[in-house]
Protein backbone atom coordinates (compact mmCIF):
# COMPACT_ATOMS: atom_id res chain seq x y z
CA UNK A 1 0.00 0.00 0.00
CA UNK A 2 2.59 2.64 1.10
CA UNK A 3 4.75 1.71 -2.28
CA UNK A 4 1.48 2.64 -4.23
CA UNK A 5 1.13 6.00 -2.24
CA UNK A 6 4.33 6.71 -3.45
CA UNK A 7 3.44 6.07 -7.04
CA UNK A 8 0.63 8.24 -7.10
CA UNK A 9 2.69 11.54 -5.40
CA UNK A 10 5.07 10.81 -7.97
CA UNK A 11 2.83 10.58 -11.03
CA UNK A 12 1.13 13.49 -9.69
CA UNK A 13 4.29 15.64 -8.87
CA UNK A 14 4.88 15.30 -13.02
CA UNK A 15 1.36 16.10 -13.78
CA UNK A 16 1.77 19.41 -11.84
CA UNK A 17 5.40 19.93 -13.41
CA UNK A 18 4.07 18.96 -16.71
CA UNK A 19 1.27 21.78 -16.49
CA UNK A 20 3.38 24.17 -14.32
CA UNK A 21 6.76 24.67 -16.22
CA UNK A 22 5.21 26.24 -19.56
CA UNK A 23 3.67 29.11 -17.35
CA UNK A 24 6.99 29.45 -15.42
CA UNK A 25 8.86 29.49 -18.10
CA UNK A 26 6.33 32.16 -19.98
CA UNK A 27 6.62 34.23 -16.48
CA UNK A 28 10.30 34.39 -16.75
CA UNK A 29 11.00 34.81 -20.21
CA UNK A 30 8.89 38.35 -19.88
CA UNK A 31 11.11 39.74 -17.89
CA UNK A 32 14.67 38.99 -19.92
CA UNK A 33 15.92 41.13 -22.22
CA UNK A 34 15.67 39.45 -26.15
CA UNK A 35 19.49 38.87 -25.76
CA UNK A 36 18.74 37.02 -22.77
CA UNK A 37 16.42 35.04 -23.70
CA UNK A 38 17.97 33.43 -26.92
CA UNK A 39 21.36 32.25 -24.76
CA UNK A 40 22.37 29.25 -25.48
CA UNK A 41 22.91 27.43 -23.39
CA UNK A 42 19.75 28.41 -21.68
CA UNK A 43 19.93 30.66 -18.65
CA UNK A 44 16.70 29.68 -16.33
CA UNK A 45 16.72 33.09 -14.27
CA UNK A 46 16.84 36.50 -16.18
CA UNK A 47 20.17 38.28 -15.93
CA UNK A 48 18.58 41.42 -15.17
CA UNK A 49 14.90 41.31 -14.55
CA UNK A 50 13.46 44.06 -16.52
CA UNK A 51 10.03 45.51 -17.15
CA UNK A 52 10.74 47.28 -20.25
CA UNK A 53 8.80 44.27 -22.40
CA UNK A 54 5.53 45.05 -20.29
CA UNK A 55 6.15 48.98 -20.90
CA UNK A 56 6.51 48.30 -24.55
CA UNK A 57 3.38 46.50 -25.06
CA UNK A 58 1.16 48.00 -23.00
CA UNK A 59 1.90 51.40 -25.10
CA UNK A 60 1.10 49.67 -28.38
CA UNK A 61 -1.70 47.28 -27.00
CA UNK A 62 -5.10 48.09 -25.16
CA UNK A 63 -4.69 45.28 -23.23
CA UNK A 64 -7.25 46.58 -19.95
CA UNK A 65 -9.70 47.33 -22.71
CA UNK A 66 -9.46 43.85 -24.03
CA UNK A 67 -10.69 42.65 -20.96
CA UNK A 68 -13.68 45.03 -20.42
CA UNK A 69 -14.49 43.57 -23.63
CA UNK A 70 -14.10 40.32 -22.74
CA UNK A 71 -15.75 40.71 -19.82
CA UNK A 72 -18.48 42.70 -20.88
CA UNK A 73 -19.09 40.29 -23.63
CA UNK A 74 -19.33 37.45 -21.32
CA UNK A 75 -21.51 38.97 -18.62
CA UNK A 76 -24.26 40.12 -21.37
CA UNK A 77 -24.16 37.01 -23.01
CA UNK A 78 -24.49 35.34 -20.11
CA UNK A 79 -27.52 37.80 -18.84
CA UNK A 80 -28.91 37.11 -22.17
CA UNK A 81 -29.14 33.72 -21.83
CA UNK A 82 -30.43 33.43 -17.74
CA UNK A 83 -33.44 35.08 -18.84
CA UNK A 84 -34.05 34.39 -22.32
CA UNK A 85 -33.32 30.54 -22.05
CA UNK A 86 -35.27 30.33 -18.84
CA UNK A 87 -38.05 31.85 -19.92
CA UNK A 88 -38.51 29.60 -22.75
CA UNK A 89 -37.29 26.81 -20.60
CA UNK A 90 -40.02 27.22 -17.92
CA UNK A 91 -42.95 27.69 -21.22
CA UNK A 92 -41.27 24.13 -22.48
CA UNK A 93 -41.27 22.81 -18.94
CA UNK A 94 -44.69 23.38 -17.65
CA UNK A 95 -47.35 25.33 -20.24
CA UNK A 96 -48.97 23.42 -22.72
CA UNK A 97 -49.72 24.45 -26.53
CA UNK A 98 -49.48 23.06 -29.07
CA UNK A 99 -46.74 22.62 -31.67
CA UNK A 100 -44.45 22.30 -28.19
CA UNK A 101 -42.52 18.68 -28.82
CA UNK A 102 -41.42 19.83 -32.56
CA UNK A 103 -40.52 23.33 -31.82
CA UNK A 104 -38.47 21.69 -28.67
CA UNK A 105 -37.03 19.03 -30.99
CA UNK A 106 -35.95 21.98 -33.75
CA UNK A 107 -34.22 23.60 -30.77
CA UNK A 108 -32.31 20.68 -29.29
CA UNK A 109 -31.36 19.56 -33.01
CA UNK A 110 -29.52 22.95 -33.37
CA UNK A 111 -27.23 21.67 -30.43
CA UNK A 112 -25.93 19.08 -33.08
CA UNK A 113 -24.41 21.48 -35.84
CA UNK A 114 -21.14 22.71 -35.60
CA UNK A 115 -21.13 26.76 -35.07
CA UNK A 116 -19.22 27.10 -38.31
CA UNK A 117 -22.23 26.72 -40.41
CA UNK A 118 -23.78 30.01 -39.02
CA UNK A 119 -20.48 32.12 -39.45
CA UNK A 120 -20.66 33.75 -43.29
CA UNK A 121 -24.42 34.17 -42.45
CA UNK A 122 -24.00 35.74 -39.32
CA UNK A 123 -21.51 37.88 -40.33
CA UNK A 124 -23.65 38.95 -43.35
CA UNK A 125 -26.35 39.70 -41.37
CA UNK A 126 -24.48 42.01 -39.26
CA UNK A 127 -22.28 43.57 -41.76
CA UNK A 128 -26.10 44.55 -43.07
CA UNK A 129 -26.73 46.41 -40.08
CA UNK A 130 -23.73 47.84 -39.42
CA UNK A 131 -23.00 45.96 -36.12
CA UNK A 132 -19.50 44.23 -37.78
CA UNK A 133 -16.29 45.72 -36.05
CA UNK A 134 -18.15 46.74 -33.03
CA UNK A 135 -18.21 45.36 -29.34
CA UNK A 136 -22.05 44.71 -29.96
CA UNK A 137 -20.86 41.89 -32.59
CA UNK A 138 -19.12 39.64 -29.97
CA UNK A 139 -22.21 38.77 -27.83
CA UNK A 140 -25.19 39.80 -30.26
CA UNK A 141 -24.83 36.32 -31.74
CA UNK A 142 -24.40 34.57 -28.12
CA UNK A 143 -27.56 35.68 -26.35
CA UNK A 144 -29.85 32.98 -27.77
CA UNK A 145 -28.47 29.40 -26.86
CA UNK A 146 -30.39 26.29 -26.69
CA UNK A 147 -28.31 24.29 -24.44
CA UNK A 148 -29.02 27.20 -21.75
CA UNK A 149 -33.13 26.21 -22.42
CA UNK A 150 -31.77 22.70 -22.40
CA UNK A 151 -30.18 22.75 -19.01
CA UNK A 152 -32.57 24.66 -17.33
CA UNK A 153 -35.65 22.71 -18.81
CA UNK A 154 -33.68 19.77 -17.24
CA UNK A 155 -34.00 21.52 -13.48
CA UNK A 156 -37.30 22.66 -13.73
CA UNK A 157 -38.86 19.71 -14.62
CA UNK A 158 -37.31 18.21 -11.25
CA UNK A 159 -38.97 20.71 -9.05
CA UNK A 160 -42.02 20.17 -7.29
CA UNK A 161 -45.33 20.72 -9.54
CA UNK A 162 -46.64 21.71 -6.51
CA UNK A 163 -45.69 25.57 -6.14
CA UNK A 164 -46.94 26.83 -9.46
CA UNK A 165 -50.23 24.67 -9.00
CA UNK A 166 -50.89 26.62 -5.38
CA UNK A 167 -49.97 29.95 -6.83
CA UNK A 168 -51.86 29.59 -9.85
CA UNK A 169 -55.03 28.78 -7.35
CA UNK A 170 -54.35 32.26 -6.06
CA UNK A 171 -54.69 33.78 -9.03
CA UNK A 172 -51.05 34.59 -10.13
CA UNK A 173 -50.39 34.93 -13.77
CA UNK A 174 -47.96 32.55 -15.44
CA UNK A 175 -45.29 35.32 -15.88
CA UNK A 176 -45.42 36.38 -12.03
CA UNK A 177 -45.01 32.43 -11.40
CA UNK A 178 -41.92 32.19 -13.69
CA UNK A 179 -41.01 35.22 -12.08
CA UNK A 180 -41.38 34.13 -8.25
CA UNK A 181 -41.34 30.62 -8.54
CA UNK A 182 -38.96 29.35 -11.21
CA UNK A 183 -36.79 32.31 -11.45
CA UNK A 184 -35.52 32.00 -7.75
CA UNK A 185 -34.90 28.18 -7.74
CA UNK A 186 -33.00 28.01 -10.85
CA UNK A 187 -29.62 29.26 -9.12
CA UNK A 188 -27.38 25.74 -9.52
CA UNK A 189 -28.39 25.61 -13.30
CA UNK A 190 -27.57 29.56 -13.35
CA UNK A 191 -23.96 28.41 -12.17
CA UNK A 192 -23.44 25.93 -14.68
CA UNK A 193 -24.74 27.76 -17.43
CA UNK A 194 -22.49 30.64 -16.34
CA UNK A 195 -19.12 28.85 -15.79
CA UNK A 196 -19.71 27.08 -19.28
CA UNK A 197 -21.17 29.27 -21.46
CA UNK A 198 -18.71 31.82 -19.87
CA UNK A 199 -15.99 29.85 -21.15
CA UNK A 200 -17.10 29.12 -24.26
CA UNK A 201 -17.10 32.89 -24.84
CA UNK A 202 -14.38 33.76 -23.04
CA UNK A 203 -12.07 31.22 -25.13
CA UNK A 204 -13.46 31.37 -28.20
CA UNK A 205 -11.43 32.89 -31.13
CA UNK A 206 -12.36 32.53 -34.79
CA UNK A 207 -15.34 34.91 -34.41
CA UNK A 208 -13.86 38.05 -32.60
CA UNK A 209 -11.07 37.56 -35.81
CA UNK A 210 -13.49 37.94 -38.12
CA UNK A 211 -15.92 40.54 -36.98
CA UNK A 212 -13.64 42.69 -35.18
CA UNK A 213 -10.90 45.18 -36.91
CA UNK A 214 -10.20 47.51 -34.60
CA UNK A 215 -7.68 47.06 -31.62
CA UNK A 216 -9.57 48.32 -29.08
CA UNK A 217 -12.98 46.62 -29.78
CA UNK A 218 -11.27 43.19 -29.30
CA UNK A 219 -11.21 41.07 -26.65
CA UNK A 220 -8.31 39.36 -24.78
CA UNK A 221 -8.08 36.47 -26.85
CA UNK A 222 -7.88 37.61 -30.35
CA UNK A 223 -6.33 40.94 -29.08
CA UNK A 224 -3.24 38.40 -27.77
CA UNK A 225 -2.97 36.70 -31.37
CA UNK A 226 -2.54 39.91 -33.04
CA UNK A 227 -0.42 40.91 -30.30
CA UNK A 228 2.01 37.57 -31.38
CA UNK A 229 1.57 38.92 -34.70
CA UNK A 230 3.13 42.01 -33.82
CA UNK A 231 5.89 41.50 -32.04
CA UNK A 232 6.80 38.61 -34.34
CA UNK A 233 10.16 37.15 -33.30
CA UNK A 234 10.56 38.96 -30.22
CA UNK A 235 9.56 36.27 -27.88
CA UNK A 236 10.03 38.40 -24.57
CA UNK A 237 7.22 40.33 -25.90
CA UNK A 238 5.03 37.63 -26.56
CA UNK A 239 5.54 36.00 -22.95
CA UNK A 240 5.01 39.17 -21.56
CA UNK A 241 1.44 39.69 -23.98
CA UNK A 242 1.12 35.99 -22.68
CA UNK A 243 1.10 36.76 -19.06
CA UNK A 244 -0.91 39.42 -19.03
CA UNK A 245 -4.09 37.89 -20.88
CA UNK A 246 -3.85 34.94 -18.71
CA UNK A 247 -2.73 35.85 -15.15
CA UNK A 248 -5.62 37.57 -14.48
CA UNK A 249 -8.10 34.94 -15.17
CA UNK A 250 -6.01 32.15 -13.54
CA UNK A 251 -6.02 34.25 -10.37
CA UNK A 252 -10.18 34.61 -10.98
CA UNK A 253 -9.76 30.86 -11.16
CA UNK A 254 -7.96 30.44 -7.69
CA UNK A 255 -10.46 32.23 -6.48
CA UNK A 256 -13.98 30.58 -7.94
CA UNK A 257 -12.63 27.22 -8.25
CA UNK A 258 -15.38 25.69 -6.68
CA UNK A 259 -17.76 27.26 -8.87
CA UNK A 260 -15.96 26.09 -11.79
CA UNK A 261 -15.41 22.47 -10.83
CA UNK A 262 -19.21 22.17 -9.83
CA UNK A 263 -20.51 23.89 -13.16
CA UNK A 264 -17.93 21.77 -15.62
CA UNK A 265 -18.83 18.48 -13.21
CA UNK A 266 -22.68 19.37 -13.88
CA UNK A 267 -22.68 17.96 -17.13
CA UNK A 268 -21.33 14.91 -16.95
CA UNK A 269 -23.58 13.35 -14.36
CA UNK A 270 -26.63 11.69 -15.73
CA UNK A 271 -29.56 10.46 -13.88
CA UNK B 1 -61.73 34.22 -32.30
CA UNK B 2 -64.76 31.56 -31.83
CA UNK B 3 -62.52 29.61 -28.86
CA UNK B 4 -63.04 26.22 -30.32
CA UNK B 5 -64.82 25.84 -26.40
CA UNK B 6 -61.49 26.48 -24.98
CA UNK B 7 -61.97 27.76 -21.81
CA UNK B 8 -60.07 31.42 -21.04
CA UNK B 9 -57.53 30.12 -18.55
CA UNK B 10 -56.29 27.22 -21.47
CA UNK B 11 -56.20 30.11 -24.32
CA UNK B 12 -53.88 32.35 -21.67
CA UNK B 13 -52.00 29.00 -21.26
CA UNK B 14 -51.06 28.95 -25.12
CA UNK B 15 -50.94 32.38 -25.53
CA UNK B 16 -48.35 32.82 -22.99
CA UNK B 17 -46.64 29.68 -23.68
CA UNK B 18 -45.53 31.52 -27.12
CA UNK B 19 -44.69 34.02 -26.25
CA UNK B 20 -42.40 33.09 -23.36
CA UNK B 21 -40.34 30.96 -25.97
CA UNK B 22 -41.11 34.29 -28.39
CA UNK B 23 -38.06 36.45 -27.67
CA UNK B 24 -35.60 33.45 -27.53
CA UNK B 25 -37.14 32.14 -30.87
CA UNK B 26 -36.37 35.59 -32.55
CA UNK B 27 -32.89 35.26 -32.04
CA UNK B 28 -32.63 31.30 -32.86
CA UNK B 29 -34.50 32.52 -36.10
CA UNK B 30 -32.05 35.34 -37.59
CA UNK B 31 -28.35 33.66 -36.10
CA UNK B 32 -29.70 29.95 -36.18
CA UNK B 33 -32.34 28.88 -38.48
CA UNK B 34 -32.19 31.51 -41.05
CA UNK B 35 -28.22 30.86 -40.76
CA UNK B 36 -28.19 27.84 -41.66
CA UNK B 37 -30.14 27.74 -44.65
CA UNK B 38 -28.94 30.70 -46.17
CA UNK B 39 -25.56 29.25 -45.68
CA UNK B 40 -26.74 26.09 -47.51
CA UNK B 41 -27.88 28.38 -50.12
CA UNK B 42 -24.82 30.22 -50.07
CA UNK B 43 -22.81 27.11 -50.82
CA UNK B 44 -24.35 26.70 -54.20
CA UNK B 45 -23.54 29.87 -55.27
CA UNK B 46 -20.47 31.23 -56.44
CA UNK B 47 -20.96 34.27 -53.95
CA UNK B 48 -17.75 35.93 -53.33
CA UNK B 49 -16.41 38.91 -50.40
CA UNK B 50 -19.99 39.87 -49.72
CA UNK B 51 -20.37 40.04 -53.51
CA UNK B 52 -23.87 38.40 -54.61
CA UNK B 53 -22.96 35.16 -56.05
CA UNK B 54 -24.80 33.13 -58.56
CA UNK B 55 -26.30 29.85 -58.74
CA UNK B 56 -23.44 26.94 -59.86
CA UNK B 57 -25.79 24.05 -58.33
CA UNK B 58 -23.53 21.68 -56.53
CA UNK B 59 -19.97 22.64 -58.14
CA UNK B 60 -18.68 23.55 -54.93
CA UNK B 61 -19.36 20.20 -53.44
CA UNK B 62 -17.67 18.77 -56.35
CA UNK B 63 -14.56 20.42 -56.21
CA UNK B 64 -14.64 20.09 -52.56
CA UNK B 65 -14.34 15.98 -53.00
CA UNK B 66 -11.36 17.08 -55.60
CA UNK B 67 -9.39 19.55 -53.51
CA UNK B 68 -6.83 17.95 -52.16
CA UNK B 69 -5.90 20.80 -49.46
CA UNK B 70 -9.25 19.80 -47.97
CA UNK B 71 -8.91 16.45 -48.39
CA UNK B 72 -5.60 16.48 -46.11
CA UNK B 73 -7.35 19.00 -43.52
CA UNK B 74 -9.86 16.29 -43.23
CA UNK B 75 -7.43 13.41 -43.08
CA UNK B 76 -5.16 15.46 -40.55
CA UNK B 77 -8.82 16.30 -38.36
CA UNK B 78 -8.92 12.22 -38.31
CA UNK B 79 -5.45 11.74 -37.08
CA UNK B 80 -5.83 14.39 -34.55
CA UNK B 81 -9.24 12.19 -33.25
CA UNK B 82 -6.97 9.06 -33.53
CA UNK B 83 -4.23 10.35 -31.72
CA UNK B 84 -5.77 13.37 -29.19
CA UNK B 85 -8.61 10.85 -27.65
CA UNK B 86 -7.32 7.80 -26.40
CA UNK B 87 -4.21 9.85 -24.71
CA UNK B 88 -6.83 12.52 -23.11
CA UNK B 89 -9.26 9.74 -22.12
CA UNK B 90 -6.14 7.38 -20.59
CA UNK B 91 -4.63 10.59 -18.89
CA UNK B 92 -7.47 11.82 -17.89
CA UNK B 93 -8.68 9.26 -16.02
CA UNK B 94 -5.66 8.01 -14.57
CA UNK B 95 -5.08 11.09 -13.01
CA UNK B 96 -8.56 11.56 -11.84
CA UNK B 97 -8.47 8.44 -10.16
CA UNK B 98 -5.22 9.42 -8.59
CA UNK B 99 -7.05 12.62 -7.41
CA UNK B 100 -9.74 10.82 -6.38
CA UNK B 101 -7.52 8.59 -3.51
CA UNK B 102 -6.72 9.27 -0.37
CA UNK B 103 -3.71 11.47 -0.93
CA UNK B 104 -2.38 14.62 1.19
CA UNK B 105 -2.17 18.27 -0.87
CA UNK B 106 -5.07 17.18 -3.17
CA UNK B 107 -6.61 20.45 -2.91
CA UNK B 108 -3.40 21.73 -4.30
CA UNK B 109 -2.47 19.01 -6.74
CA UNK B 110 -6.26 19.41 -8.64
CA UNK B 111 -5.94 23.30 -8.55
CA UNK B 112 -1.95 23.08 -10.28
CA UNK B 113 -3.63 20.46 -12.56
CA UNK B 114 -7.31 22.45 -13.44
CA UNK B 115 -5.53 25.58 -14.39
CA UNK B 116 -4.97 25.80 -17.86
CA UNK B 117 -8.62 25.38 -18.49
CA UNK B 118 -9.73 28.89 -18.18
CA UNK B 119 -6.57 30.15 -20.20
CA UNK B 120 -7.06 31.77 -23.40
CA UNK B 121 -6.02 29.14 -26.23
CA UNK B 122 -3.67 31.94 -27.40
CA UNK B 123 -1.94 32.08 -24.77
CA UNK B 124 -1.09 28.31 -24.69
CA UNK B 125 -0.29 27.97 -28.05
CA UNK B 126 2.07 30.98 -27.75
CA UNK B 127 3.75 29.57 -24.73
CA UNK B 128 4.23 26.34 -26.54
CA UNK B 129 5.27 28.51 -29.68
CA UNK B 130 8.13 29.41 -27.41
CA UNK B 131 8.83 26.14 -25.85
CA UNK B 132 9.09 24.27 -28.77
CA UNK B 133 10.79 26.68 -30.43
CA UNK B 134 14.04 24.75 -33.32
CA UNK B 135 16.44 27.02 -31.33
CA UNK B 136 15.99 28.78 -28.47
CA UNK B 137 13.26 26.40 -27.09
CA UNK B 138 13.37 24.76 -23.70
CA UNK B 139 12.94 21.31 -25.61
CA UNK B 140 15.04 21.75 -28.55
CA UNK B 141 17.43 22.97 -25.30
CA UNK B 142 16.85 19.37 -23.60
CA UNK B 143 17.35 17.52 -26.41
CA UNK B 144 20.61 19.00 -27.54
CA UNK B 145 21.71 18.35 -23.74
CA UNK B 146 21.09 14.86 -24.53
CA UNK B 147 23.32 14.65 -27.45
CA UNK B 148 19.93 14.42 -29.37
CA UNK B 149 19.60 16.29 -32.63
CA UNK B 150 17.51 19.33 -32.24
CA UNK B 151 13.63 19.02 -34.26
CA UNK B 152 12.27 21.56 -35.70
CA UNK B 153 8.73 21.28 -34.25
CA UNK B 154 6.77 24.43 -35.96
CA UNK B 155 8.48 24.19 -39.32
CA UNK B 156 9.14 20.75 -40.31
CA UNK B 157 5.90 19.37 -41.59
CA UNK B 158 6.59 15.81 -40.64
CA UNK B 159 6.33 17.29 -37.08
CA UNK B 160 4.04 20.26 -37.02
CA UNK B 161 0.91 17.93 -36.54
CA UNK B 162 2.09 15.77 -33.58
CA UNK B 163 3.11 19.39 -31.84
CA UNK B 164 -0.27 20.20 -32.08
CA UNK B 165 -1.48 17.06 -31.29
CA UNK B 166 0.79 17.22 -28.16
CA UNK B 167 -0.44 21.03 -26.86
CA UNK B 168 -4.28 19.99 -27.87
CA UNK B 169 -4.20 17.36 -25.13
CA UNK B 170 -2.17 19.29 -23.00
CA UNK B 171 -4.64 21.76 -22.99
CA UNK B 172 -7.67 19.20 -22.84
CA UNK B 173 -6.89 17.71 -19.90
CA UNK B 174 -7.88 19.75 -16.77
CA UNK B 175 -11.67 20.17 -18.32
CA UNK B 176 -12.53 16.32 -18.85
CA UNK B 177 -9.97 15.01 -15.10
CA UNK B 178 -12.70 17.26 -13.68
CA UNK B 179 -15.89 15.56 -15.48
CA UNK B 180 -14.69 12.52 -14.87
CA UNK B 181 -13.81 12.98 -11.09
CA UNK B 182 -17.46 13.57 -11.08
CA UNK B 183 -18.03 10.95 -12.46
CA UNK B 184 -15.97 9.33 -9.81
CA UNK B 185 -17.54 10.43 -6.97
CA UNK B 186 -21.19 9.29 -8.18
CA UNK B 187 -19.94 5.57 -7.81
CA UNK B 188 -21.17 4.25 -4.66
CA UNK B 189 -18.74 3.51 -2.03
CA UNK B 190 -20.70 0.48 -0.86
CA UNK B 191 -18.79 -1.71 -3.94
CA UNK B 192 -15.53 -0.84 -2.77
CA UNK B 193 -16.63 -2.13 0.54
CA UNK B 194 -17.52 -5.38 -0.63
CA UNK B 195 -14.85 -5.76 -3.25
CA UNK B 196 -12.33 -4.76 0.13
CA UNK B 197 -14.39 -8.32 2.01
CA UNK B 198 -13.97 -10.20 -0.76
CA UNK B 199 -10.59 -9.31 -0.62
CA UNK B 200 -9.47 -7.25 -3.75
CA UNK B 201 -6.61 -5.23 -4.40
CA UNK B 202 -6.33 -1.77 -5.87
CA UNK B 203 -5.89 -2.88 -9.01
CA UNK B 204 -8.92 -4.89 -9.27
CA UNK B 205 -10.78 -2.85 -7.77
CA UNK B 206 -10.03 -0.32 -10.73
CA UNK B 207 -10.86 -2.88 -13.43
CA UNK B 208 -13.50 -4.55 -12.14
CA UNK B 209 -15.64 -1.40 -10.41
CA UNK B 210 -14.31 1.37 -10.93
CA UNK B 211 -14.31 1.16 -14.91
CA UNK B 212 -16.98 -0.91 -15.53
CA UNK B 213 -19.09 1.82 -13.71
CA UNK B 214 -17.52 4.88 -14.76
CA UNK B 215 -18.35 3.85 -18.62
CA UNK B 216 -21.18 6.63 -18.81
CA UNK B 217 -18.58 9.27 -17.72
CA UNK B 218 -16.59 7.64 -20.39
CA UNK B 219 -18.48 7.87 -22.95
CA UNK B 220 -19.68 11.44 -22.53
CA UNK B 221 -16.16 12.42 -22.30
CA UNK B 222 -15.33 10.37 -25.57
CA UNK B 223 -17.93 12.87 -26.92
CA UNK B 224 -17.11 16.13 -25.79
CA UNK B 225 -13.22 14.73 -27.36
CA UNK B 226 -14.46 13.52 -31.01
CA UNK B 227 -16.76 16.86 -31.50
CA UNK B 228 -14.23 18.92 -30.15
CA UNK B 229 -11.21 17.83 -31.98
CA UNK B 230 -13.51 17.52 -35.34
CA UNK B 231 -13.99 22.05 -34.46
CA UNK B 232 -10.57 22.39 -32.85
CA UNK B 233 -9.01 25.48 -34.79
CA UNK B 234 -7.28 28.25 -31.88
CA UNK B 235 -4.01 26.03 -31.08
CA UNK B 236 -3.78 24.94 -34.34
CA UNK B 237 -4.08 28.31 -35.98
CA UNK B 238 -1.80 30.07 -33.37
CA UNK B 239 0.91 27.39 -32.79
CA UNK B 240 1.47 26.97 -36.99
CA UNK B 241 1.12 30.68 -37.79
CA UNK B 242 0.09 31.79 -41.22
CA UNK B 243 1.79 34.98 -42.77
CA UNK B 244 -0.84 38.05 -43.77
CA UNK B 245 -0.52 36.84 -47.23
CA UNK B 246 0.45 33.51 -47.58
CA UNK B 247 -2.03 30.84 -45.52
CA UNK B 248 -0.34 27.71 -46.98
CA UNK B 249 2.77 26.15 -46.59
CA UNK B 250 4.01 22.33 -46.02
CA UNK B 251 3.82 23.27 -42.34
CA UNK B 252 0.34 24.68 -42.22
CA UNK B 253 -0.91 21.87 -44.64
CA UNK B 254 0.28 19.30 -42.20
CA UNK B 255 -1.39 20.26 -39.47
CA UNK B 256 -4.18 22.31 -40.46
CA UNK B 257 -7.73 20.80 -39.38
CA UNK B 258 -10.85 21.38 -41.41
CA UNK B 259 -12.08 24.09 -39.41
CA UNK B 260 -8.90 26.07 -39.88
CA UNK B 261 -9.42 25.52 -43.36
CA UNK B 262 -12.59 26.92 -43.39
CA UNK B 263 -11.11 30.13 -41.92
CA UNK B 264 -7.93 30.46 -43.74
CA UNK B 265 -10.70 30.11 -46.87
CA UNK B 266 -13.25 32.31 -46.06
CA UNK B 267 -11.54 34.99 -44.20
CA UNK B 268 -7.74 34.99 -45.02
CA UNK B 269 -7.19 34.41 -48.46
CA UNK B 270 -9.68 34.56 -51.41
CA UNK B 271 -12.87 35.15 -49.40
CA UNK B 272 -14.62 32.70 -50.78
CA UNK B 273 -17.87 32.42 -49.18
CA UNK B 274 -19.84 29.87 -51.39
CA UNK B 275 -16.70 27.44 -51.19
CA UNK B 276 -16.13 28.46 -47.09
CA UNK B 277 -19.71 27.37 -46.55
CA UNK B 278 -19.80 24.38 -48.59
CA UNK B 279 -16.89 23.33 -46.42
CA UNK B 280 -19.02 23.93 -43.54
CA UNK B 281 -22.00 21.48 -44.73
CA UNK B 282 -19.38 18.98 -45.46
CA UNK B 283 -18.17 19.16 -41.53
CA UNK B 284 -21.49 19.16 -40.42
CA UNK B 285 -22.05 15.89 -42.52
CA UNK B 286 -18.94 14.78 -40.94
CA UNK B 287 -20.04 15.22 -37.60
CA UNK B 288 -23.39 14.04 -37.64
CA UNK B 289 -22.09 10.53 -39.21
CA UNK B 290 -19.47 10.42 -36.35
CA UNK B 291 -22.27 11.24 -33.70
CA UNK B 292 -24.63 8.52 -35.11
CA UNK B 293 -21.50 5.89 -35.19
CA UNK B 294 -20.67 6.69 -31.83
CA UNK B 295 -24.28 6.23 -30.79
CA UNK B 296 -24.81 2.74 -31.88
CA UNK B 297 -21.37 1.46 -30.68
CA UNK B 298 -22.23 2.91 -27.21
CA UNK B 299 -24.78 0.14 -26.73
CA UNK B 300 -22.13 -2.12 -27.09
CA UNK B 301 -19.79 -1.33 -24.07
CA UNK B 302 -21.95 1.70 -21.81
CA UNK B 303 -22.76 0.33 -18.52
CA UNK B 304 -25.56 1.46 -17.32
CA UNK B 305 -25.88 0.20 -13.37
Amino acid sequence: MKKGKWIVYFVLLIAVAVMVVPFLWMLLTSFKTFEDATRIPLRILPEKWILTNYREILGVFPVLKWFINSFLSVAVSIIGQVFLGSLAAYSFARLRFPGKEVLFMLCLSIMMIPEQIFIIPRYNTLAAVGLTNTRTALWIIRLFSVFSVFLMRQFILSVPKELDEAAMVDGCGYFRIYATIILPVLKAPVVSLAILSGLTTWKDMMWPLIVIRDRDKMPVVSGLSTLADYFANRFPHQMAGGVLCSVPVILFFFVLQKHFVAGIASQGIKE
Amino acid sequence: MKGYGLSQRRRKEIVSGYLFILPLFLGLGVFHFYAFFNNIWISLTDRRALREGRFIGLDNYVKILHDSDFLQSLGNTVIYVLICVPCILIISILLAVMLNSRIRGKGLFRTLIFFPLVTAPSAIALTWRWLLNTRYGIINNIFRAFGLEEIAWLTDERYTLISCAVVIIWAAIGYQVIVILAGLQNISTTYYEAAKVDGAGSIRQFFYITLPLLTPTVYFVLTLAVISMFKEFEIVYMLIPSTQYNTASPAIDASRTVVRYFYDLTFRGEFNEGYGSAISVCLFIVILIVTLIQNRLQKKWVFYA
